[in-house]
């Protein structure tokens, strides 16, 4: 149970134009997963590596539990990292590498065989404790990384991509058994992604990082419906916005004028709506929106379609259970004003 | 014409063998030369094998105190010193050459090089005018000293190519799961660059070990090797002397051989192919 703050952490590589991290502040809070998400190059492994202990800061400092750890060297940090490509010391057999940080910590062998065999059970493979690392598959590898890293009890877990050399059923298995020694072992655990869906299921909280900075650090669901800015909700599967303007009781919009639930000070804003949230509706109680189904798409268990309206078009995405209209139909759509966003332009 | 179909893929498949053959006779008989002779009593023109065997020359050499004994210590000890010492030193400058970039890198990769390259004359003689200074000359550590010119390029270029292939981020995992720096290096480092370091100390042991000119400037005549020892019985010792002393002095490179392409992985030799 560490929580973990980067304060002011900017790191800036020699040959580099830009700083890797820039001005970058973050409340890591204990005993929960909290994603770091951004495309490469948004400097989310630099932090992992910093917050390790891997690379020095070129400003700032890294705190747990409100103590400053900038001058203890990585090995007395308490904070382990997993990395990308599971990195398994193939000289070693599977038991040893597992054992490896107790062995480091000076416990005494015994003890260290106990529980590798205890780790071993828990990721479910207890039979590989002989073997070596190459004889292991892929998404086995990971996981023994995995259990490496949880048989020292961590202060803080880092992973750096632990789903992306998986495929598909390994990725949900892993993402599962991420989640369940987290929840058992209670440890803060920051994990590296790029993929927008691995953050939503696995984290509890999510920075999305761009350019060395974190463009919004909040709860799946806020990143999804409260997205701070165009490039958040784009990210997070935003497509529609449309330009109006608030004045403080109606949205008027180039398509329509709108009630909302917001709360901001009047000015120039952009409406957006998640595709999911839009509904087909004859006769809506408020906010209705007329227009053409230009287009529509089969997604397996969800349709698409794109509805042209005089002066814009939405994107709206339909479970495929309730889909009833077709190309070329005139709909009318309803705008739940609890779902209506605004971000600014 | 069937004939002539017939015959040519046999004599393909014969060529290669017989080329090999030759090769190998080329290579090792001067060998059984020495073998012949380290064992013959009386061996005379017109006979094709000798008449009698006899180990009188080995009793003779390997008796406590002999000259040969002392020349075969002072070599193993010379060897080894070296061997140890250009792993250490070359250790660490083979890590920065195999991993990181940086500015003057093929400079200091040329000259590490250079001794390996200009006359031994011209290295011994400038090298010799220094230790004569320093008091360097006519013992042991100062010949061990000299042997490191000749013999730290080899190693630092065979360690380099081991590390060229190597993933630093084995020692940042093993540092995160709580290992000091000295842990690192013994469980992590060493282990996974070993194949290298042993074919880099065999190299070492093995070209200190044929040391001549080196050996006799700066240990000015008093250090004696098996080298030097081997080059003054040549020219006046008999044959059967002679035959062992080559005998043993081939011994070590043969040994190491057979035990390095037996034991070490082929990618140990990457250091090599660069050379």
């Amino acid at each position: 149970m560490t929580q973990v703050s980067l304060s002011q952490i900017r790191k800036q590589y020699p040959a580099a134009l830009h700083p890797a991290v820039n001005q970058l502040s973050l409340e890591i809070p204990s005993g929960k997963i909290t994603a770091l998400l951004g495309a490469s190059g948004s400097g989310k492994t630099t932090l992992l590596k910093i917050i390790a202990g891997l690379l020095p800061v070129t400003e700032g400092d890294v705190l747990f539990d409100g103590q400053s750890v900038m001058s203890m060297p990585t090995e007395q940090r308490g904070a382990v990292m997993v990395f990308q490509n599971h990195l398994l010391f193939p000289h070693m057999t599977i038991e040893q590498n597992i054992g490896f940080g107790l062995k480091m910590h000076g416990i005494n062998t015994g003890i260290i065989r106990q529980r590798v065999a205890d780790m071993l059970a828990l990721i479910q493979l207890p039979d590989v404790g002989k073997r070596r690392p190459h004889q292991l598959s892929g998404g086995q590898q990971q996981r023994v990384a995995l259990a490496r890293a949880l048989i020292v009890e961590p202060r803080v877990l880092l992973l750096d991509e632990p789903l992306s050399n998986l495929d598909a059923h390994l990725r949900d298995e892993m993402r599962d058994l991420i989640r369940q020694v987290q929840q058992t072992f209670q440890i803060t655990t920051i994990v590296v992604t790029h993929d927008q869906q691995d953050a939503v299921v696995l984290a509890d909280l999510i920075a999305l990082m761009r350019d060395g900075q974190v463009e919004q650090f909040a709860t799946p669901d806020v990143l999804f419906t409260r997205p701070s800015n165009e490039r958040v909700a784009r990210f997070f599967g935003g497509v529609n916005f449309i330009p109006g303007y608030w004045d403080g009781y109606l949205m008027q919009t180039e398509v329509g004028t709108f009630q909302t639930s917001i709360q901001v000070p009047p000015g120039q804003v952009l409406l957006t709506i998640r595709p999911e949230h839009v509904k087909f509706c004859d006769s809506p109680s408020s906010n209705p929106l007329h227009g053409i189904v230009e287009m529509q798409q089969f997604m397996g268990t969800h349709w698409r379609c794109l509805v042209c309206l005089p002066a814009n078009s939405l994107k709206i995405t339909v479970h495929a259970t309730t889909m009833q209209v077709r190309v070329g139909d005139a709909v009318t759509l309803y705008l739940p004003p609890e779902h209506l966003w605004t971000i600014p332009p | 014409m069937a004939e002539r179909h017939g015959r040519t893929p046999k004599l393909k498949t014969i060529m290669p063998y017989a080329a090999l053959g030759l090769i190998g006779l080329v290579l090792t008989a001067p060998l059984i030369a020495f073998l012949l002779n380290a064992f013959a009593r009386q061996w005379f023109f017109p006979q094709l094998l000798p008449e009698t065997w006899t180990f009188d020359a080995w009793g003779r050499l390997f008796s406590a105190g002999s000259e040969f004994t002392q020349a075969l210590g002072n070599s193993t000890l010379i060897a080894t010193v070296v061997a140890l010492i250009s792993l250490m030193l070359g250790l660490p400058a083979a890590r920065a050459l195999g991993l990181y970039r940086f500015r003057g890198k093929r400079l200091l990769e040329f000259l590490l090089l250079l001794p390996a390259v200009v006359p031994p004359l011209a290295v011994s003689m400038g090298l010799t005018v220094n230790f004569l200074r320093w008091g360097l000359t006519g013992n042991w550590i100062g010949v061990a000293v000299a042997h490191l010119v000749p013999v730290l390029p080899y190693v630092v270029l065979v360690l380099s190519g081991t590390f060229a292939t190597y993933d630093i981020s084995h020692e940042q995992q093993a540092r995160t799961l709580g290992a000091k720096p000295l842990a690192v290096f013994l469980y992590i480092t060493l282990p996974m660059i070993f194949p290298g370091v042993v074919v880099a100390g065999l190299f070492a042991f093995l070209i200190s070990w044929s040391q001549y000119l080196l050996t006799l400037l700066v240990g000015s005549g008093r250090v004696i090797t098996l080298p030097i020892l081997l080059f003054s019985s040549a020219s006046g010792s008999n044959n059967t002397t002679i035959a062992v002393q080559a005998l043993m002095f081939t011994a070590p490179t043969l040994l190491l051989l057979i035990f390095t392409s037996r034991v070490l992985a082929r990618n140990a030799l990457t250091g090599l192919v660069r050379l």
